[in-house]
């Protein structure tokens, strides 16, 4: 992980240096020697201060990731996680583009949620994340640049709309499956074995692992199914985008089969958190 | 269950601590109304604190021309003379007027930063060891402070634990800043020259005047502070020093009147020299102690002559604590010019009275007579420290009436008999003898250790020392010989030599000392000229030693906390090398399992352990010591990778 520190004099830190010119002035102009230890106290404080700010910041390492679906302009948590290999780090500031957290106390190792917001739609890239502190005293603020690498696919922020009658509207139509009996490649549920049940469904570890027969179970393909047709590009694309978001979202939440015509891509009707996730990565590059 | 507190009510508190013990130390220096503003601020800021509210109505308008009233009145009559403190009076007057304002957290750094003034102002009022006591409980104060302060901008409250994390890194920051300081302060540069300076803080002692009187002699015998100090630089300490300081000729109505002491050249000097520094208290005599003959003289602040007495005296009172180092002949008998006319002087009216005795101790040469009279009072007469007040001649009442009475009743009467002989004598004043310290391998001789003593002109030796006081009962002053008062001496000499005292020429000193040291190192033990053993590398090895033993203890400490404890954590601590790191809740199946996606040989070989682990451990079946060979490689494997 790239790093580098960088230190910024914040303005009670340029009060502190006129205060300690002002007294080693003094310690001159006097000959002085205990003005001269006062000043030496100074200089000392500054010196460790800046010493303390850098160990707040040594040995600390940091990493990202998205916990649930990120839409655009709608804050969403990530796990960060903090891990102090040595000592202890107090008030830390945790900085991205997208937004940032306070800590106030890192020892070992400390999960936060960082609450990030995009305000596009599609691939954003977290390169760093900026750690800084005005441990101890705040005089002196500094910071660490973390690398992070992290790319976010961020969906469409869902935009409300109704969810179009059956038979059809803008986006498309919906209509009822012509092959009953037809099921999806997706797996729905791990459930006991039934008569009838093809063997070529029985899920061989989970059966060891349980001590009776497991089947998978597959979403079926039936019912009313909901179809999006963006097929064509046409003013007000962004709102479009998001309103099909919000139906995709609503759609499979009512339990209806989503299929999705973009203008590069063809996505068939399906049910389950797989499909969504198609759904959704689908319309978020389009 | 959790509680939390307040930075910025901590910080709050800190400041009125830290503000009482800058603003105590320069107590007696404040003008009396900037003092009794801050006593009425300092007493309501801290009550308006503790209820969290604030003065109605006290707004910055009203407040801010009440303080510039304040320090017009305070600039009013201004002059040389009273600067520092009316300046100092301001000073307070805007501390007090911070303080019943309300308190934010840019308020607390301002009013830190003012005491940091505050303890400023306490460098130019005391120069005792106490200042090195107050600066440190100020910057453990002042630095927690500004923590707290830093604190409250970030959080509103935080953890009680929390709180006591930050009073231990302040109190780590505080004893770090210790050699930090010291280091700046040793090598920032001195500038030899200065354009105003400060007298010191500390009381001058009497000490010997150009005319002393039984009185005064009792007065300093009874006082146990220290006088000055001796550190040897060459040469071997006598037994018994007897550090002159000036030499009275003629006696007058009971008391003794300096002689001439026109200014003479340091002599040659012939044989033994030994060389010391003395650290001198405040005294408002100009009489400097000196041991034998005095060869030369170093001093930074003044600039000591040697008079006829051969005794060393400085152009005027030595008001601040001064340094001096001096090569001198550690002879007994003083060489020089023969007697003047007042060394034979006697009061005629004295002359009968004391022919009696004087017949008593007469003998064939003045050598003889000499130690016949020393001897005579030595055993006939008592001492007391405080004989009470003679009527008419001291002298006589000593040796006809009272019997009793102090050094100076002894070496008077020794004189005086002496001189009722037709023998020339004198009477030296000064200190006799001092406490070995140890610890500090030096001489504290205090005020009570002062003593007057007899020199008598022998043909052919020169002026001859004589003590007809009974040795036993000299120097029994109320001082204790500890070793924590030896300790608590030696800090203080410490801090005159390094801190009040240093100077440009100590700063080259030191730096030389410092280069001759690495070039020692770098030419190879067998040449090092540097004493490892010394005082000062003493003082290193000590603190290198501390830090050792300090580092030891947290590492063995952190490694006994740390250890793991069961095969499991070992495993995980293996793995850690690795740089795989289990996260919390997951289970040993999982992390392998994780670790097994991306380092396939690894994952397997961890799969085996697992599997054997909870074998062993929960099935009860299985050997532990296979589990023992198992992390043994893994182990290993590591160091092989």
């Amino acid at each position: 992980m790239a790093k580098s520190y960088k230190v910024k004099i914040m303005p009670s830190g340029y009060i502190y240096i006129l205060f300690t010119i002002v007294l080693s002035v003094a310690a001159v102009n006097t000959g002085n020697n205990l003005l001269y230890l006062i000043s030496s106290l100074m200089l000392a404080l500054m010196l460790l201060s800046g010493l303390s700010s850098l160990m707040n910041l040594l040995f600390l390492e940091v990493s990202l990731s998205p916990s649930r679906a990120v839409f655009a302009g709608t804050p969403a948590p990530f796990r960060l996680t903090i891990r102090k290999r040595r000592m202890e780090s107090f008030f830390l500031s945790c900085e991205t583009l997208f937004g940032a957290l306070r800590i106030p106390y890192v020892k070992g190792q400390v999960d936060k949620s960082l609450w990030l917001s995009f305000p596009k739609r599609g691939t954003a890239r977290v390169d760093n994340l900026k750690v800084h502190s005005g441990f101890p005293l705040g005089f002196f603020k500094r910071f660490k640049i973390c690398s992070l690498d992290l790319e976010v696919l961020v969906y469409p922020k869902p935009l409300p709309r109704e969810v179009p009658a059956l038979e059809g509207n803008l986006y498309g139509s919906a209509k009822t499956t012509t092959s009953p009996g037809e099921l999806s490649d997706e797996v729905k549920e791990l459930r006991a074995y039934r008569a009838r049940d093809p063997f070529k469904w029985v899920d061989w570890k989970a059966t060891a692992r349980k001590g009776q027969i497991m089947v998978k179970g597959f979403y079926q393909l039936q019912g009313d199914t909901l179809v999006i047709d963006l097929s064509r590009k046409q003013r007000g694309w962004e709102r479009r985008v998001s309103e099909a978001c919000f139906l995709v979202l609503e759609g499979l939440k009512r339990d209806l089969l989503v299929s999705l015509l973009l203008p590069d891509k063809r996505i068939g009707p399906g049910r389950g958190k797989e499909h969504k996730k198609c759904l959704l990565e689908a319309l978020s590059v389009t | 269950m959790l509680r939390n507190v307040y930075p910025l009510s901590i910080s709050r508190f800190l400041v009125y601590g830290a503000l009482m013990g800058s603003v105590g130390a320069v107590w007696g220096r404040i003008p009396f109304p900037a003092l009794v503003v801050f006593l009425l601020s300092y007493g309501l800021g801290l009550a308006l604190d503790r209820k969290g509210v604030g003065i109605p109505g006290l707004r910055p308008r009203i407040l801010v021309p009440l303080v510039l009233l304040g320090v017009f009145i305070s600039l009013m009559g201004m002059n040389q003379d009273n600067f520092f403190d009316r300046a100092l009076g301001i000073l307070i007057i805007i501390i007090g007027a911070k303080l019943v304002s309300p308190k934010k957290g840019r308020d607390m750094l301002q009013l830190f930063l003012l005491n940091f003034l505050v303890v400023g102002a306490a460098a130019i009022t005391r120069w005792g060891l106490d200042f090195a006591i107050l600066v440190l409980v100020e910057a453990f104060l002042s630095i927690s402070g500004l923590v707290f302060v830093y604190g409250a901008s970030e959080e509103q409250d935080i953890a009680l634990s929390q709180a006591g994390k930050l009073f231990r890194w302040s109190g780590l920051l505080t004893l770090g800043l210790i050699p930090a300081a010291a280091l700046f302060f040793l090598i920032i540069p001195r500038p030899t020259w200065t354009l105003l300076a400060w007298g010191g803080g500390a009381v001058a002692k009497t000490g010997f005047s150009d005319r002393v009187s039984p009185g005064a002699v009792e007065e300093i015998q009874s006082d146990p502070s220290p006088a000055f100090r001796i550190r040897w630089i060459r040469g071997r300490p006598p037994e018994r020093p007897l550090w002159r300081a000036i030499v009275y000729g003629s006696y007058q109505e009971g008391g003794w009147e300096k002689g001439a002491d026109e200014v003479i050249d340091f002599p040659e000097g012939s044989g033994e020299t030994v060389e010391y520094e003395i650290v001198l208290e405040p005294t408002e005599s100009r009489h400097l102690p000196v041991l034998g003959v005095p060869l030369g003289v170093w001093s930074k602040h003044i600039k000591p002559a040697l008079t006829t007495g051969y005794t060393l005296k400085a152009p005027k009172a030595i008001q601040n604590r001064t340094l001096y180092r001096v090569r001198s002949d550690p002879v007994s008998d003083i060489p020089g010019h023969g007697p003047l006319p007042y060394d034979e002087h006697l009061p005629p009216r004295l002359r009968g009275g004391l022919m009696t005795l004087a017949d008593r101790v007469a003998r064939e040469t003045d050598l003889e007579t000499a130690k016949a009279a020393e001897a005579f009072l030595q055993k006939g007469f008592q001492y007391d420290l405080s004989p009470g007040k003679a009527p008419g001649d001291p002298v006589l009442h000593f040796l006809y009436e009272s019997k009793r009475g102090h050094c100076e009743y002894f070496a008077s009467s020794m004189v005086l008999l002496l001189r009722s002989l037709g023998i020339p004598a004198r009477i030296v004043a000064g200190y006799r003898g001092g406490e070995w310290n140890d610890l500090g391998q030096y001489l504290l001789v205090r005020q009570s250790h002062a003593h007057t003593w007899v020199e008598v002109w022998i043909r052919g030796r020169g002026w001859v020392p004589f003590d007809p006081t009974p040795w036993a009962a000299v120097a029994k002053g109320p001082f204790l010989k500890g070793s924590l008062s030896q300790l608590i001496d030696f800090l203080r000499l410490k801090w005159y030599y390094w801190v009040i005292d240093y100077d440009l020429g100590r700063q080259m000193d030191l730096a030389r000392n410092t280069a001759s040291l690495f070039s020692a190192i770098r030419e190879g033990k067998g040449k090092m000229a540097v004493d490892l053993k010394g005082t000062g590398f003493k003082a290193v090895w000590l603190i290198v030693g501390a830090a050792g033993l300090i580092l030891a203890y947290r590492w063995t400490a952190r490694h006994l906390r740390n250890r793991p404890k069961t095969r499991g954590e070992r495993f995980v601590r293996i793995l850690g090398r690795y740089g795989y790191h289990k996260a919390p809740g997951e289970t040993l199946r999982e992390f392998i399992g994780r670790i097994a996606a991306q380092d396939a040989p690894l994952g397997r070989q961890g799969l085996v352990f697992v599997e054997q682990y909870y074998r062993v451990e929960y099935g009860r079946q299985g050997k532990a010591e296979v589990l023992d060979r198992l992390l043994m490689a893994l182990n290993k494997g590591r160091w092989n990778d």
